[in-house]
C-alpha cells in the first residue's frame, strides 16, 4: 500500500510541474511588455526598462520560470499590479469561498447521484432506468449558464425566492440554501449526469459478474447480495469519476460565479484574465490544479482501501 | 431435514424444452430432454459447445438468462416441483439443498471480500449462525476440502489464492450445507492438468464423505468417464444417448457418440500409424428447423428415414438408450478416415533451429520475472517438437522469442544459419518467410475488418514476394486448396466462418511463404474436439508433404504425443525433460513428466493408473526455487541436494535426457511404483 | 498431393450464409442503421440535430426580420405580434436572432472537434501502438490537461492570444487532442494485443501500416462515439466562452453572447435570455442523445 501511495504521490507532483509549465508558458504568450502594460503608453522607454529589470522580466525564460516557481512554492505570490494587493491572501480567500460553494454542491448531489445510478441499474431496462438515464444524459449536456439564467429568471426574478446575485453565506443554515442553492444547481445537473451514469454502469457490470451469480446461487437474500456483493465493487469505477469531476467543478465555478456575481476563485480567474493581471491569474490557475490533484490523490487512496488487489501491490 | 431419505436428492427432468428469445424469434436450445439422477449418483452430461449442456445445468439451479423461456417440461427435485417454486423457496434451496461450482473460479469469488467471510455467509443465512460460529464452521469446511493452512486461507482475498485453491474454496462453499444436489459445470476447464487432477481427486474424496447427487457437465469425455456412473450425450439440444458410463463409452450406439470418441487422440496414438477421424460438417445453427434426426446431415449411415422423421430413444440394453433408428449398425461403422498413408518426409539430420541459453525476463514494477530461464534445444529439419508444461512454464514466451514477437533477454537463436535473436521486424525477410506461427485463437488471429482474400493476398505479397493480381489469385487458389478452403470462403470476412475454417485460413497464411518451421501455439485448444481432429490431420498432412518442422505447444499431452517426434517438458522457464517422444512418455523420465502423465483423465474405464499428487502450489516465476526448481513439489525429492544444487542432465540413451539428481537406472526402478504421498512440509 | 485431396474433410456450408464482402458490408450498414432507428433516443436526438443543422444553413431564407437590424422604437418588446420572441434592448428581433445564432456554434464546434479528432487519433495510435517513453510523456501531459478545466485553459490562452473564431477553434481542438487521444489509445491497447497484429508483425509489416491498415479499421466504432460526445462538449464550451465574453463579439447573434447581453435585462425582459438558452439546450441535448444512441449500437 505504501508503495502505491508513493507512486501516486510522485505522479501528482509530475502533473503539477507540467501544469506549471503550461501556466507559465501561456502567460508568456501575452502580447506586449509587462512593464509597458503596467506603466501605460505614456511612460518613457527607460522607465519601462527599469521596471522590467526590477520585476526580472528581462531575464531569460528558464531563469524567470525558476524564479517564478520557487517564489510560488515559498509562498511569495507577489503583488497584483492591477488591483495593487497581495495576491496570496486574495486568491486564498476567494478559493475558500469557492470551496464552500463547490462542497455544498458535491455534498448535496454525490450521494444522491450514486443512489440513483444504483437504482437505475437494479431496474435495468425498466421505466425508472430509462427516466434516470435520459435525465442524466440531458443534464450532462446543459451548459451551466443556460440552466443558471433559466433558474434566475424563474426563481429570482419572477418568484423572488432567491437573490439574483449570491453572497458568501453566514452561519445561518437557511442563508446557506438561500445564497448557494441557485448557483449550485447548474453544477449539480452536470455532476448528476456523470456520476449517476458511472454508478449505473459499474453496478450493471457488477450485477453481471460471476461472483454475483455465486452469491445468488448461494441463496443469499437479494438485498444483501446488492449491498454487500454488488455495490462495493460498483463503487470502484465511480470513485475515479467523482474525483475527475472535481476538475470539472472548478470549470463550472468560473461560469456560475460570473453569472451569480459570487466572489470565488472562478470569477477571480476570469477577471484577472480579462484585466491582464498575470500574477493573480497564474496563482489562480495553479491553485485550481492543486485542488484537482489533491482530490484525485484522495480518490486514489479511497480506491486502494476499497480494492484489496491494490492494497497488496 | 429429510423426510424420506431414499427419495431426497433424486432429480427428475422430464421433457424439458427451453428456448431463447432473440428479438421476436424463439430459438430452441433444448428439445424434450429427460433424465433422472438417483440419490448419491453422479450423472455426466457431455457434448460439444453449443449443445445446450450449460442450459441444462442452469435450469437445474433455476438460473436461466432473462430471455430464456421454458416452453414445456418439468424438473422434480426431491419430490418438489422446481419450476413452480417461488423466489423465497428458491432462495432457501439454493446454497442449501442445491449448490453449484463452475468454470473459472477466479471470477466466481467476490474480489473485495475475504474468502472466509464468503464461505461463512452460507452458514449465516442457511443455518442461522452468528458471525463467530459461521467463521468456525467455515474453517472446518475449508480443512475438509484439503486446504492445509485453513485459518490463514480464510483471511485471504481470492486473488491471493492459486486457481486450485480458489476452486477448493468454491467446493467448500457449495458443500457447506451438505446439499442434496451438486451441479458441476466444467469445474476443471481452464485449470492446469495437475491442478485439474487434484480437483477431481477432491471431488471423488468428497463423494465418499457427502451423499450428494451430482450433475457433472463437461466437454471432456475422459473426465466424465472417470467421475460418473451414468452419462448422457447431448447434441443440438437433444439427449441422443444415455446409459452407464462404462457401457456408453465402450459400446456407443449413436453415430455421434461413436464419432466423438473416435476423433479424440488417445494416449498412445501416433500420426504415423493412426489417422484421426473428424466429424464432417458442423453443428446445426441455433433454432434450426430439422424435421428428422438432428445428426442426419453429418451421419455416415443416415438414410431417407432419418431425414423425414425424428427417432425416439431406443432401448439398446438395460438402462442404455440411443436416439437412432439404426443403433444396431453403429458398432460396425468403419472409421471414416483412411489410415495415414502418405510417406513421411524423414526427419533430416540437419539442425534447423539452434537455441542456446535462451533467457527471457520481464520487469514488473521492480521485480524481475523469469519467463524463460536458459533453454538449450536443437530442432531438426522436418521434425515436430512438442512442448508441454503448465501455464506459467514459459512455453508461450519461448515461442514468441523464436518468431521474434518479443525480444530475447540473452542467448542465441540460429535458424537455417541466420541469426534470429532479433525482433521479427529486424530480421532478414528470408528468416521471416521461413519461420512462421499459428496462433491459439483464430477469432483473434484474423483481422475482422479484412476479407480472407485480402488477408492471404497480403501474406503472399510480403512472404512469398508474389506481385500482380493474376499470379496472386493463382497462388491463392493453390494455397486455399492445400488447406481445403473453398473459393467461396475467400470472399467473406472471418466472422462469417466457423472456428475450424478460420483456423484453416490462419494456417494457410503461415504457409504462404513456404516456411521451414511453423510454431503452433495451442492451435486446437479453442476448437471443439471434432474440429480439432480435422485441424490436426491437416497440420500433419502439410508437415509431411512440405517437410516443415513444427514447434507444437499444447497442454493436451495426448495431442502432443500424437503429432510430435520429440518432446520437451518445461517447468518454471526451464526444460526439465527432452527427447524422443516415446522415451519422454515412458519411464525413466523426470518426476514432473511422470506427474503430468498421471494427471491425464482417460475414458478407458478399466485402466486406472495411480495418480501422483504434487504438493504445494506452483512457485511464482519471480521467485524460482533454488537448486532444482521442482523440489518444492517433487514427490521423489531426495533431500538437501535437491534444495541446494541444480540437478545435472541425466542421459537416458542417446535420444533422451532429463534434469534430475536421480540417475536413469535408479529412476526406472523407482517409477515402477507410485511415489509415497509427500507430507505438506512446504510453506506456500 | 493427390492422396490428400478430399481424404477426410468435407466442408459443409457454415452456419451463417456466406456473402461476399461488398454485400456483407451493405448488410452490416443496413443493420447498423436499423439498430439506430430502433433507438428512440437516437431518433429524437437526430431530429433535433437535423433541425438545427438545416436552420444553420438556411436561416437567411426563413428569418422574418434581419437579425442585425436595430429598431430604436421597438426596444424590449414582449413576445407576440410581429416579434414572436420579443425584441432585445436594441430592438432586434429575438426570434430571428435565435434562428441565426445556430450558425456560429455549428461552425466552431464541428471544426474544433474535427481538429481534435485528427490530432487525437494520430496521438492515440502512436502512443498506444509504440508504448514506451512517448506514451509516458503524452500520458503525463494528458494528466496535466485534465488537472485544468477546459474553460480555465481557454480563458488563459484566449486572454493571451486574442479572441477570434479561429483561436477558439484552435484552443478547443488542441485541448481535445490529448483527450481524444486517450480514448483512442485505450482502444489501440486492446487491439494491439490481438493476434492479428502479431501475425502482421510476423509477415514484416511496418508500424505505420499496422496502425492504419490493421488497427484503425477495428476501432472506428469507439472513435465515432468519442467524436459525437466531443461535439456536444465543443458546443457546450464554445457557447460558454461566448457567454464569458471570450468568444464572438456584438452584434453577432451567437446564443451565448445573446444570453450574456440579456443578463442585464433579466428583470425586465426575460425573453432575451430564455429563448436563446432554450435553443442551446435543445441542440446540446440533441447531440448528446445521438452520441448515446450511437454508443449503444457500437457497443453491442
Amino acid at each position: 500500500m505504501s508503495r502505491y501511495i508513493l507512486k501516486r504521490l510522485g505522479l501528482t507532483v509530475i502533473t503539477l510541474v507540467i501544469v506549471s509549465f503550461v501556466v507559465f508558458g501561456a502567460s508568456q504568450l501575452l502580447p506586449g511588455d509587462v512593464g509597458r502594460t503596467i506603466l501605460g503608453p505614456y511612460a518613457s522607454q527607460q522607465q519601462v526598462d527599469e521596471l522590467d529589470h526590477t520585476l526580472g522580466t528581462d531575464k531569460p525564460l528558464p531563469v524567470r520560470y525558476w524564479n517564478w516557481a520557487s517564489d510560488f512554492v515559498r509562498g511569495d505570490w507577489g503583488v497584483s499590479p492591477v488591483q495593487n494587493v497581495e495576491v496570496r491572501p486574495l486568491v486564498l480567500h476567494r478559493l475558500r469561498n469557492s470551496l464552500i460553494l463547490g462542497a455544498f454542491a458535491m455534498v448535496l448531489i454525490v450521494p444522491f447521484s450514486i443512489f440513483m445510478g444504483v437504482m437505475a441499474a437494479l431496474n435495468y431496462g425498466k421505466t425508472l432506468d430509462r427516466v434516470i438515464s435520459i435525465t442524466g444524459l440531458s443534464f450532462i449536456a446543459l451548459p451551466e449558464f443556460v440552466v443558471g439564467v433559466i433558474l434566475i429568471v424563474i426563481f429570482a426574478v419572477q418568484l423572488g425566492w432567491f437573490p439574483t446575485s449570491s453572497q458568501v453565506p453566514g452561519s445561518d443554515p437557511v442563508d446557506w440554501f438561500r445564497q448557494l442553492l441557485l448557483p449550485a444547481i447548474p453544477m449539480m445537473f452536470v455532476l448528476f449526469g456523470y456520476i449517476a451514469r458511472m454508478a449505473r454502469a459499474g453496478t450493471v457490470d457488477a450485477l453481471q459478474a460471476n461472483y454475483t451469480r455465486t452469491a445468488i446461487l448461494k441463496g443469499l437474500p437479494r438485498r444483501y447480495v446488492v449491498w454487500r456483493h454488488v455495490v462495493r465493487n460498483a463503487m470502484l469505477p465511480t470513485i475515479t469519476v467523482v474525483s475527475v469531476q472535481v476538475g470539472y467543478l472548478v470549470g463550472g465555478l468560473v461560469v456560475v460565479e460570473t453569472l451569480f456575481a459570487y466572489p470565488g476563485i472562478g470569477q477571480l480567474t476570469l477577471e484577472s484574465a480579462n484585466g491582464h493581471d498575470l500574477q493573480t491569474l497564474e496563482a489562480c490557475v495553479l491553485m485550481i490544479a492543486i485542488i484537482y490533484c489533491v482530490a484525485n490523490f484522495i480518490a486514489d487512496l479511497a480506491y486502494g482501501i476499497l480494492n484489496p488487489r491494490v492494497r497488496v501491490a | 431435514m429429510s423426510v424420506a431419505p431414499v427419495q431426497t436428492g433424486a432429480v427428475e427432468i422430464d421433457g424439458l424444452t427451453v428456448s431463447y428469445r432473440r428479438r421476436s424469434a424463439l430459438l430452441r436450445v433444448l428439445t424434450d430432454v429427460s433424465f433422472t439422477i438417483k440419490p448419491g449418483e453422479a450423472y455426466g452430461l457431455v457434448g460439444e459447445s453449443g449443445c445446450g449442456k450449460t442450459t441444462v445445468a442452469m435450469s437445474l439451479m433455476r438460473y436461466l438468462p432473462s430471455n430464456a423461456v421454458v416452453e414445456s417440461g418439468s424438473i422434480t427435485f426431491g419430490g418438489d416441483d422446481l419450476l413452480a417454486a417461488n423466489d423465497r423457496t428458491l432462495r432457501s434451496w439454493r446454497g442449501n439443498r442445491m449448490a453449484m461450482v463452475y468454470q473459472d473460479p477466479g471470477t466466481a469469488l467476490n474480489p473485495t471480500i475475504r474468502v472466509g467471510a464468503q464461505i461463512a455467509e452460507v452458514y449465516r443465512f442457511h443455518r442461522g449462525m452468528d458471525k463467530r460460529e459461521a467463521t468456525e464452521a467455515a474453517a472446518h469446511m475449508v480443512s475438509t476440502v484439503q486446504i492445509s493452512d485453513a485459518a490463514r486461507v480464510l483471511r485471504r482475498y481470492p486473488h491471493e489464492l492459486s486457481g486450485g485453491q480458489q476452486q477448493r474454496v468454491m467446493f467448500a462453499m457449495a458443500l457447506a450445507t451438505d446439499p442434496d444436489l451438486l451441479v458441476l459445470d466444467e469445474p476443471t476447464t481452464g485449470l492446469d492438468a495437475t491442478v485439474e487432477a487434484e480437483v477431481l481427486d477432491l471431488v471423488e474424496n468428497l463423494r465418499d464423505q457427502f451423499n450428494t447427487s451430482i450433475l457433472f457437465v463437461s466437454h471432456n469425455l475422459g473426465i466424465v468417464a472417470r467421475m460418473c456412473e451414468r452419462v448422457g450425450v447431448l447434441y443440438a439440444g437433444r439427449l441422443i444417448e444415455q446409459g452407464s458410463a462404462s457401457e456408453v463409452f465402450r459400446d456407443p450406439r449413436h453415430p455421434y457418440t461413436l464419432a466423438l470418441l473416435r476423433c479424440v487422440p488417445r494416449l498412445g496414438m501416433r500420426k504415423d500409424t493412426d489417422r484421426l477421424d473428424p466429424i464432417p460438417g458442423s453443428l446445426p445453427p441455433l433454432g434450426a428447423d430439422m424435421p428428422g434426426c438432428v445428426f442426419a446431415d453429418r451421419c455416415p449411415i443416415a438414410r431417407d428415414r432419418c431425414v423425414q422423421s425424428p427417432p425416439e430413444l431406443f432401448p439398446v440394453a438395460d438402462g442404455h438408450t440411443a436416439r437412432c433408428f439404426f443403433h444396431e449398425e453403429v458398432p460396425d461403422i468403419p472409421p471414416m478416415a483412411t489410415a495415414a498413408q502418405e510417406d513421411a518426409a524423414p526427419v533430416a539430420d540437419e539442425v534447423l533451429l539452434q537455441v542456446s541459453e535462451l533467457v527471457k525476463t520481464y520487469k514488473f514494477s521492480g521485480t524481475e520475472v523469469v519467463a524463460v530461464g536458459g533453454v538449450d534445444v536443437e530442432i531438426k529439419r522436418g521434425e515436430v517438437f512438442g512442448l508441454v508444461g503448465e501455464s506459467g512454464s514459459g512455453k508461450t514466451s519461448f515461442a514468441k522469442c523464436i518468431v521474434g514477437l518479443i525480444d530475447v533477454t540473452s542467448g542465441r537463436l540460429s535458424f537455417e544459419g541466420m541469426d534470429v535473436s532479433k525482433l521479427a521486424g529486424k530480421r532478414p525477410g528470408e528468416a521471416r518467410r521461413r519461420l512462421q506461427m499459428v496462433f491459439q485463437n483464430p477469432d483473434n488471429a484474423l483481422n475482422p475488418t479484412h476479407s480472407v482474400r485480402s488477408i492471404l493476398r497480403r501474406s503472399l505479397q510480403l512472404l512469398a514476394g508474389v506481385h500482380g493480381r493474376d499470379t496472386q489469385d493463382e497462388q491463392m487458389a493453390e494455397l486455399a486448396r492445400s488447406v481445403r478452403l473453398e473459393q467461396r470462403h475467400l470472399d467473406v470476412r472471418p466472422a462469417a466462418l466457423s472456428g475450424g475454417l478460420k483456423q484453416r485460413v490462419a494456417i494457410a497464411r503461415s504457409f504462404a511463404g513456404n516456411p521451414a518451421m511453423v510454431l503452433c501455439d495451442e492451435p486446437t485448444s479453442a476448437l471443439d474436439v471434432s474440429v480439432q481432429a480435422a485441424i490436426l490431420n491437416l497440420l500433419v498432412d502439410l508437415q509431411r508433404r512440405q517437410g516443415v518442422s513444427y514447434v507444437f505447444i499444447s497442454h493436451d499431452l495426448a495431442v502432443v504425443r500424437y503429432v510430435a517426434d520429440s518432446i520437451g517438458v518445461m517447468y518454471l522457464g526451464k526444460l526439465v525433460d527432452v527427447g524422443a517422444a516415446e522415451q519422454v512418455f515412458a519411464s525413466p523420465h523426470h518426476p514432473y513428466t511422470e506427474a503430468l502423465l498421471s494427471a491425464i483423465p482417460t475414458f478407458d474405464v478399466e485402466e486406472s493408473r495411480p495418480r501422483i499428487k504434487l504438493s504445494g502450489v506452483l512457485p511464482s516465476a519471480s521467485d524460482v526455487p533454488t537448486g532444482c526448481p521442482f523440489h518444492t513439489r517433487c514427490p521423489r525429492v531426495l533431500g538437501e541436494i535437491c534444495r541446494t544444487e541444480a540437478p545435472p542432465w541425466q542421459e537416458d540413451g542417446a535420444r533422451h535426457r532429463y534434469r534430475c539428481h536421480i540417475p536413469p537406472a535408479e529412476l526406472t526402478e523407482l517409477q515402477k511404483t507410485a511415489p509415497p504421498e509427500r507430507a505438506e512440509d512446504v510453506v506456500a | 498431393m493427390a492422396s490428400v485431396e478430399g481424404s477426410d474433410v468435407q466442408i459443409q456450408p457454415p452456419a451463417a450464409p456466406v456473402l461476399d464482402v461488398r454485400a456483407e458490408r451493405r448488410r452490416r450498414r443496413r443493420e447498423l442503421l436499423r439498430a439506430l432507428v430502433r433507438s428512440k433516443t437516437f431518433v429524437v436526438g437526430a431530429v433535433i440535430l437535423a433541425f438545427w443543422v438545416l436552420d444553420a444553413i438556411f436561416w437567411r431564407a426563413i428569418v422574418p426580420h434581419d437579425p442585425l437590424a436595430v429598431g430604436p422604437v421597438d426596444t424590449l418588446k414582449a413576445p407576440g405580434g410581429a416579434h414572436w420572441f420579443g425584441t432585445d434592448n436594441l430592438g432586434r428581433d429575438v426570434f430571428s436572432r435565435v434562428l441565426a445564432g445556430a450558425a456560429t456554434v455549428l461552425v466552431i464546434a464541428p471544426a474544433a472537434t474535427a481538429l481534435g479528432l485528427v490530432g487525437g487519433t494520430a496521438v492515440g495510435l502512436v502512443t498506444g501502438f509504440y508504448r514506451g517513453w512517448v506514451d509516458d510523456v503524452v500520458s503525463r501531459i494528458v494528466d496535466a490537461f485534465l488537472a485544468l478545466p477546459l474553460i480555465v485553459i481557454a480563458v488563459l490562452v484566449l486572454a493571451s492570444l486574442g479572441r477570434d473564431t479561429r483561436n477558439i477553434v484552435l484552443v478547443i481542438g488542441i485541448i481535445f487532442t490529448p483527450l481524444i487521444g486517450r480514448t483512442v489509445r485505450s482502444a489501440v491497447l486492446v487491439e494491439r494485443e490481438r493476434e492479428y497484429v502479431a501475425a502482421a508483425r510476423l509477415r514484416g509489416e511496418r508500424g505505420i501500416r499496422i496502425m492504419v491498415w490493421e488497427i484503425l479499421p477495428n476501432i472506428t466504432g469507439p472513435i465515432m462515439v468519442e467524436a459525437t460526445v466531443r461535439l456536444a462538449y465543443a458546443i457546450f464550451t464554445a457557447a460558454t466562452l461566448s457567454f464569458l465574453g471570450l468568444g464572438l463579439q456584438d452584434p453577432s447573434p451567437d446564443w451565448g453572447l445573446q444570453i450574456a447581453n440579456g443578463r442585464a435585462y433579466m428583470q425586465v425582459a426575460w425573453w432575451m435570455v430564455i429563448f436563446p438558452a432554450a435553443a442551446l439546450a435543445t441542440l446540446v441535448v440533441g447531440v448528446n442523445l445521438v452520441a448515446d444512441g450511437l454508443k449503444r449500437v457500437v457497443e453491442e
